[in-house]
């Protein structure tokens, strides 16, 4: 059971992962807008 | 419900503007990471008297409403259209003390725009040493509005600010000038054809490229009867308008300002003619960074240790702690070592941005950009491009975006190519990481070999940048004009406010910014180093167990061959193996090569990975140093960072273009991919063959 859940858990994590990566990497620059980081406290640039 | 207004932070630069925001909002604001330079704005949220918040926007400094830059542009935009969101209710306009004349410019030109206007005199503390003194009655019935005289340094007049702008209802919106004078009978004609329209809006339409409502300067051109006049004929009424406007402040501070010049008293002049002197001032310059690089190093010490060794002991207490399992596992190798290879340089980068801020606080900055606009001529760039090169330090990104307000395309676009070289905060974990691993702990007249290695790198990088501009200012057959105007604001102690919010600010950027990506990284990394096609992988311990039978090794020996085979033949040790040829020759192993690779998404990612990848099936508890000191190349059973791949590794960071943000902020800032594809190419092509060169000539 433990290892059952133990996988699911780690799935879910590599899933996450790489959906944030691709929004965060190809799909974010396309529709970023003209004025850039504006207010966000997060420009991408790390 | 409580009632929220907008509330516009408009200014000069170095008129303290930040420092209003700051009293006003203190911790409730949300800003850029655009370290040293306000490019687009602010918010915050201010509390005032009467249950009233007041959403304050913190506008990009400018000297008049005639934009001459994009950055300027943001400003007459966001007051011109009365449907933008953020459209305020009341402006306030920021000037100082000593520069009220030139500062007032502004201000009667947004008094104009009928939008209740107050007018904030900062630095009053200076005035008794100034010899300054101010009517401010008399001013107030001039200019048609309220002022706040007040003093951020001394925490003076921010109450009297909060509560002229609750009662913003009651300022006078009447113009204090008229600006058709200039040319009535032209204005007239405006009137006519517009008439439900503000004239100076109007006029500020025709004379720039900006748009407001359905209105825009087209438009204008297009109306029947309405015919506008040449590019030359309105420059020439531009030109008048600033005559007048300079002609009625003249008249209103004649009475309502007196300086006494016999009383002040001015060190400035004595200390600006040593800070820009052309000899003392480098080696001023010089003194002054390698105190800086040699504080990083001494006063970080101890935390990063501390950090180092609390990650490594949060990791094995997870293992211990935690049901046996894969996801324990994740836990321990993958995300811990991998959030603990970013949060070790926490020190380091504070420090840094506290000396930068420190810097800008106190004006120096202003002083190195007239000092190095004497070099930068010499490489066909103008003293403007310092701005976005010293930005470059903290990050390339906001630093690209900083030479919006160099005018000339050419040198804007040199500017963009060569910033990236700049030795920015994310090389610096990659730095610091391989210099305690290479270069020894030894000092040379109280220096250590350490922080003058780091210097070097940064002098390095801003070398490759100056070298590169000049390469390209050979190249590109783009002919611009060019001009250097920099303002030297006044000597000041930094504000320990203002100081702390921006350290805290680009700290937490950096931490958030790179510590989700490096998060996401290191799941996936531990994946794909735990699991593994094949039968190499899946049957690793019955392999390794009967190739070591006839060996006396003990059990924790055993595991470890197990875990390394393991890690050989996952996802990541397959992937790696492919590309070692490639990367052999500079000194690397596949590693390495991996942590390369992974760290194109973003450079401090490398350090990360290495710690994810060396974790993998790791039992022992170790911090990040001793791990990558341990590791051992295999052909040559020596470490496998030693100088020469190390010095090796420090050049590669150097000249690469590891970063994907950046390239994506240069296509957007040339419009084409063509730059940041050339840009990627050359650069690392450039970094390859350096660190080949460097490895084969040192190993």
């Amino acid at each position: 059971m433990n290892t059952i859940i133990q996988n699911i858990l780690v799935f879910s994590a590599l899933t996450l992962a790489l959906v944030f990566l691709v929004k965060k990497f190809i799909l974010s620059p396309k529709k970023k807008s003209t004025k850039g980081c504006g207010t966000n406290n997060d420009c991408g640039c790390h | 419900m409580s009632k929220q207004i907008n509330v516009a932070l408009i200014g000069n630069p170095n008129t303290g503007k930040t420092s209003v925001f700051n009293a006003l909002t203190g911790l409730n604001q949300k800003v850029g990471n655009y370290p040293g330079i306000t490019v687009e704005k602010k918010e915050g949220i201010c509390k005032l008297p009467r249950g009233v918040k007041a959403h304050i926007i913190d506008l990009p400094g400018t000297y008049s409403l005639n934009a001459s830059s994009l950055d300027e542009n943001v400003v007459i935009e966001l007051l011109l259209n009365k449907k933008d969101k953020d459209f305020p209710d009341v402006a306030v306009v920021v000037s100082d003390v000593e520069n009220l004349k030139r500062n007032l410019l502004l201000f009667t030109q947004i008094k104009d725009l009928e939008i209740p206007t107050i007018l904030v005199i900062n630095m009053s503390d200076r005035m008794e040493y100034k010899g300054i003194s101010l009517d401010i009655k008399y001013l107030e019935k001039q200019l048609e509005t309220k002022i706040a005289l007040i003093s951020t340094r001394k925490n003076k007049g921010i109450d009297k600010l909060k509560e002229l702008i609750t009662k913003y209802k009651e300022l006078s919106v009447k113009p204090c000038m008229d600006a058709s004078s200039i040319d009535k009978p032209y204005f007239d004609k405006l009137r006519k054809a517009f008439p439900n329209q503000l004239i100076y809006k109007l006029w500020l339409v025709i004379t720039q490229d900006v748009n407001f409502g359905k209105t825009n300067r087209k438009s204008i051109e297009a109306a029947a009867n309405f015919k506008t006049k040449s590019k030359t004929d309105l420059k020439h009424l531009q030109q008048k308008e600033t005559i007048k406007r300079y002609q009625f402040i003249n008249d209103t501070l004649k009475k309502g300002q007196t300086i006494d010049l016999e009383s002040a008293k001015d060190l400035r002049i004595k200390f600006d003619r040593i800070l820009t002197h052309k000899v003392w001032g480098y080696l001023i310059f010089g003194v002054i960074l390698l105190t800086i690089f040699q504080a990083i190093y001494d006063w970080s010490s101890i935390p990063m240790e501390f950090i180092d060794s609390s990650f490594a002991s949060l990791s094995e207490w997870t293992k211990n702690t935690l049901p046996e399992g894969a996801f324990t596992n994740l836990l321990a190798e993958g995300i811990i070592s991998g959030l603990g290879g970013i949060v070790i340089f926490i020190p380091q980068i504070a420090f840094l941005f506290l000396f930068i801020s420190i810097l800008e606080e106190s004006g120096y900055m202003s002083r190195v950009v007239f000092l190095m606009d004497r070099i930068m001529r010499q490489f066909g760039l103008s003293g403007k491009s310092v701005v976005p090169l010293i930005s470059g330090t903290a990050c390339a990104i906001p630093a690209i975006m900083a030479t919006r307000n160099i005018e000339s395309w050419k040198e804007r676009l040199i500017t963009i190519l060569v910033t990236p070289f700049t030795t920015c905060s994310a090389r610096l974990p990659v730095y610091l990481i391989i210099i305690s691993l290479v270069i020894p702990e030894g000092r040379f007249i109280g220096l250590s070999y350490q922080a003058l290695t780091l210097m070097l790198l940064y002098l390095i990088g801003f070398g490759a940048a100056v070298g590169s501009a000049w390469i390209l200012n050979k190249i590109l057959k783009l002919k611009s004009k060019s001009f250097f105007v920099v303002e030297m604001p006044n000597y000041k102690l930094p504000m320990f406010k203002n100081v702390a919010l921006t350290v805290l600010e680009k700290t937490k950027a950096f931490v958030f910014g790179a510590g989700k990506i490096i998060l996401a990284i290191s799941i996936v990394l531990w994946f794909l180093a735990s699991y593994g096609p094949g039968e190499n992988f899946n049957n690793a311990e019955s392999i390794v167990t009967e190739q070591y039978a006839s060996e006396n090794i003990t059990e924790e020996e055993l595991q470890q061959k197990i875990a390394s085979h393991k890690l050989e033949h996952s996802f990541i040790g397959i992937t790696g193996r492919a590309i070692e040829p490639a990367i052999t020759p500079l000194g690397y192993d596949w590693k390495i090569g991996i942590a390369i690779i992974s760290s194109f998404a973003a450079r401090e990612v490398f350090v990360g990975t290495l710690a994810t990848i060396y974790s993998v099936g790791s039992d022992e508890v170790e911090t990040i140093t001793n791990r990558m000191a341990k590791e051992v190349d295999v052909k040559s059973g020596k470490p496998l960072f030693n100088f020469a791949s190390g010095i090796s590794l420090l050049l590669f960071y150097a000249f690469a273009m590891q970063c994907m943000s950046t390239l994506a902020i240069v296509k957007r800032e040339t419009n084409s991919w063509k730059w940041p594809t050339y840009q990627l190419v050359i650069m690392s092509a450039f970094a390859y063959i350096v660190a080949l060169i460097t490895f084969q000539l040192l190993k």
